[in-house]
């Protein structure tokens, strides 16, 4: 199609293009060969089906689409109309160096029918286009920041396209068989420009406009590297490399022994892949909306965590590849993440969970806080305490140890460190149940409930430890691994085989972070225990309960382990009981304020995220607040306290509601 | 500055005490031990003074049976350099016996600055460390809640009865440490790594025939249950007549 002087000119912008491309991508390879090694390589089939299914289905952009966002609906559609023309590129590259390329290369029939479609995929990308700009200038979704980027990219699609529209309808004037009768938008343009008296110098402004076209899809290519688009990019390694470790899981340092330092404090502390995070990120602050400190004024806000990550890597990336054996490097943690940042994350995981390129912002976190606790030795002051009574007395609380099963005593439950026996399920307390007074009245609602059940149970009784979590999720490893290694051991020789947890966070730890130390054991939380006994008839509920309920999802038993349902399904087994959900349940629940061992940590910062999740539960009107776990129990007995709701609404935990009702 | 620092293996304070040893001596089964936390006060400060000044060498001196090495050595992670353990099997209960080993045992040591806790928080005696100086016929501040070295003299407070005192001494000289000295550190995780390899010396501790032994230990009195007198204003007469005339309290 091209004279030999355009298809020199079009090699020499190949050229250029594949040389800037190039070096912009090694460079982004070279940073990211700066984090630290991390094995991604598992599973690949896997990763590639999850990867394709979530670009191709669009999931990852459509995941967030609600009653109140409409997010993703407009990437969508950009996505196929962009995507189609991407396509079309190469057809259009070739086209220019290869006389008759159309319609003879596959004939007539696809020719019409792929400029039919191109055409159509121009309109789409114009209507998104046009709805994006509108999101970010007119209607604009808290969460959305309009930038100069994200402006200029908007503009320059939406020039593209016309554009496109134009070479189109030049091109029809200009040559004297029409090359298609497929587009139709193009001839619509023809009709357009024909009259406008440009007849003379048609040949001249298709291939201006042609290679005006194909420069600003050239330069696209390359800003997309540098820009905020670089997730167009990096979102699908990012996806690729989607961790595949049971979900919410922390990984376990190795080498307390060897290792020279322990967490994050400088950017080349994180591994490869949390950088590549950090490209991916598309900056559509999904995570941010979602987050309990964000939403309750604390300075935390995820996406910010992720894009000044990501900017003071750009800014120090010559430094830090060019940086001698020796030589310092800034550190990041107290200046690009602040303290405050750090500490008020309650690893609730719902910014990882609404997060479209499957980021991973509570690992980032929480290895932070592995560097403050374990190298600096700096974290809240009141949190020593909680260390030290764990070391002492294997509880936050620092209650006395031996005391640890005196809320067991005149019940008849099997306590194994007084009188070992055969048991079916270890009734694992843990210590809200065994020393919160609230709590304790769970565990024997849980008694009573095995009991009429006829269920063999045990208790370990004083040697009984705690999980560890709440060191864990503070960033004392050191400590949580000392506590799963005697743990394991203890149930090891007790021959544990299936442990049953109240606590979510114990069940999440013993379940799905003690297998990283060599447990084998199953666990179940008492909700699906309390479902299953139900379901095949073993306890029956009597009586009824004519008031209104409203339910929380606890994130250590809901996003952490997808348990959205037993806890339904058995309020809605009790007769009469009227569920009524709050507005931000299951996946977009929003935390009580007390993960991430925030339970033990004074809240220093904007409001109280106890009282704001109780306000929300409070505009339902319940009689009755729903939990299954210790600590949200806690949380919702202050939030109402602190509304002065505590007269008129109660808290109790799915257990308390089920033994209340037992036939 | 070399800094010796006394510290005792005691029961956590949550510890449910059992008696055991035929009635005269604590049950050490599934007790936790930890360091005096007076003791702490006293380790801490020591690190304090050397990261103040720079320099200096804190030894850890502790009497008590073998498991005394594990506090000993969490007082290394916390930041001591070195220590002798006096190792005691028979758990002497007796304080100048136990001082005379432990002056016994400083005699060899050049320090400028010796620091005990207050007390150890298992039999609250509360005077091995004045012993102990009296022993070496060195001065002595008991119950400091602050202390400042420089040029061969410590400034330190100490609050009594009748208000704060300000003590000067020439060094060397022993104190003995208060709540609110400072506030004890959490270890990083790198000295405790390190604590693992630094030197720990065992002796046996040169004990005299203890002159105290303790004859009988017994169990303070079930404490009588509380009483609810009554709801709202109506009881109060009824609850001042009780704190009269039942408990003596008015
Ligand atoms: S885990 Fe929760 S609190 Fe932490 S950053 Fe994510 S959304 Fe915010
Ligand atoms: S981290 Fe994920 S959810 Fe947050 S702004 Fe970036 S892409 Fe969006």
């Amino acid at each position: 199609m091209l004279p030999i002087e355009g298809k020199i000119f079009l090699l020499l912008l190949i050229g250029i293009t594949v040389y800037f491309f190039t070096k912009r991508a090694q460079y982004l390879i070279s940073l990211l060969k700066l984090g630290k090694a991390e094995d991604r390589s598992d599973n690949s089939g896997e990763r590639l089906r999850f990867t394709l299914g979530q670009v191709l289905t669009q999931a990852c952009a459509l995941k967030n689409v609600t009653g109140k966002d409409l997010a993703g609906i407009g990437h969508m559609l950009l996505f196929y109309g962009f995507s189609f023309f991407v396509v079309s590129y190469g057809f259009h590259i070739a086209e220019g160096f290869y006389e008759k390329l159309n319609p003879s290369l596959f004939g007539e029939a696809f020719n019409n029918g792929f400029f039919f479609l191109l055409d159509l995929a121009g309109l789409v990308v114009i209507v998104s286009v046009i709805w994006a700009a509108i999101r970010r200038y007119v209607v604009r979704p808290e969460r959305l920041v309009p930038s100069l980027e994200a402006g200029i990219i908007l503009i320059v699609v939406f020039c593209l396209m016309i554009l496109s529209f134009m070479t189109e309808g030049f091109r029809f004037l200009a040559e004297p068989e029409p090359f298609t009768s497929g587009a139709f938008v193009g001839k619509f343009f023809a009709g357009m420009l024909s009259g406008m008296g440009l007849q003379a110098h048609v040949h001249t402004l298709f291939m201006g406009t042609w290679f005006l076209h194909m420069m600003i899809v050239f330069g696209f290519g390359i800003y997309i590297l540098y820009s905020k688009h670089l997730h167009v990019l990096a979102s699908h390694p990012n996806l690729y490399f989607h961790s595949t470790r049971p979900k919410g899981t922390l990984q376990p340092i190795k080498d307390f022994e060897s290792a020279e330092s322990f967490g994050v404090s400088k950017v080349t502390d994180f591994s490869w892949k949390q950088l590549l995070d950090l490209y991916a990120c598309t900056e559509c602050g999904m995570c941010s909306a979602n987050c309990p400190a964000n939403n309750s004024g604390k300075p935390l806000k995820p996406k910010d965590v992720i894009i000044n990550l990501k900017h003071n890597l750009f800014e120090n990336g010559n430094n830090l590849l060019t940086k001698k054996e020796g030589e310092e490097e800034p550190l990041i943690v107290g200046s690009v993440v602040t303290h405050d940042e750090i500490w008020d994350c309650t690893n609730c995981m719902a910014c990882m969970e609404v997060c479209p390129v499957a980021i991973e912002h509570v690992d980032k976190l929480d290895d932070m806080r592995r560097y403050l606790v374990l190298m600096e030795s700096n974290f809240p002051a009141e949190v020593q305490t909680v260390f030290r009574n764990m070391e002492n007395n294997s509880n936050p609380w620092g209650m006395g140890m031996a005391t640890r099963a005196d809320w067991a005593k005149d019940l008849g439950v099997k306590i194994l460190s007084e009188a070992p026996g055969e048991f079916d399920i270890l009734f694992y307390v843990g210590c809200a149940g065994s020393f919160d007074d609230r709590y304790k009245k769970v565990s024997r609602a849980m008694v009573k409930i095995m009991q009429a059940a006829g269920i063999n149970f045990a208790i370990l009784g004083t040697d009984e430890k705690c999980c560890g979590d709440s060191a864990r999720r503070i960033g004392n490893e050191y400590l949580f691994q000392t506590m799963a290694q005697e743990n394991i051991e203890i149930f090891k020789n007790y021959n544990v085989k299936k442990v049953l947890a109240t606590c979510p966070h114990g069940f999440n730890v013993l379940k799905k972070e003690y297998p990283q130390f060599g447990a084998e054991f199953e666990v179940i939380h008492h909700t699906e225990l309390i479902l299953d006994l139900i379901k095949n008839g073993r306890i029956k509920l009597k009586g009824e309960l004519a008031k209104t309920i409203t339910l929380h999802d606890s994130c250590f038993l809901g996003r952490y382990n997808d348990i959205y349902q037993p806890p339904r399904q058995i309020l809605n087994s009790i007769p009469q009981a009227k569920l009524v959900e709050m507005d931000r349940i299951q996946k977009t629940s929003f935390c009580c304020g007390a993960g991430g061992g925030r339970m033990w940590m004074e809240e220093l910062r904007g409001k109280k995220i106890n009282e704001v999740r109780t306000e929300e539960a409070l505009t339902k009107n319940p009689d009755l607040i729903a939990t299954a776990c210790p600590f949200c129990l806690t949380m919702f007995e202050d939030g109402l306290k602190a509304k002065n709701a505590d007269e008129k609404v109660k808290v109790l935990d799915i257990a308390e509601f089920v033994a209340n009702h037992l036939l | 500055m070399n800094i010796v620092v006394c510290v005792k293996r005691v029961p956590d304070t949550e510890t449910k005490i059992k008696i055991g040893g035929e009635g005269t001596k604590i049950d050490p089964a599934g007790v936790e031990f930890i360091i005096s936390p007076f003791d702490e006060f006293a380790v801490e400060e020591a690190i304090r003074i050397k990261e103040k000044l720079g320099k200096g060498e804190i030894t850890i001196l502790s009497l008590g049976p073998a498991d005394a090495q594990t506090i000993m050595r969490k007082a290394y992670a916390m930041g001591a350099d070195k220590g002798t353990h006096l190792n005691d099997a028979t758990e002497c209960q007796d304080t100048l016996a136990e001082a005379q080993a432990l002056a016994a045992a400083l005699k060899g040591m050049q320090f400028d600055l010796l620091l005990f806790g207050k007390q150890a928080v298992d039999y609250d005696n509360g005077a091995v460390g004045v012993q102990v100086a009296r022993l070496l016929n060195i001065p002595v501040v008991s119950r400091i809640i602050k202390l400042d070295v420089a040029d061969g003299k410590a400034t330190v407070e100490r609050e009594s009865d009748m208000g704060k005192e300000v003590v000067e001494v020439k060094l060397p000289a022993a104190f003995t440490a208060e709540k609110g000295l400072n506030e004890p550190r959490y270890p990083k995780l790198m000295d405790i790594m390190k604590a693992k390899k630094k030197p720990l010396e065992e002796k046996p501790a040169q004990l005299e025939a203890p002159k105290l032994t303790i004859v009988k230990m017994d169990y303070p009195p079930a404490r009588p249950p509380g009483k609810i007198v009554g709801q709202g204003e109506e009881s109060v007469p009824a609850l001042v007549n009780l704190l009269k005339n039942e408990a003596k309290a008015l």
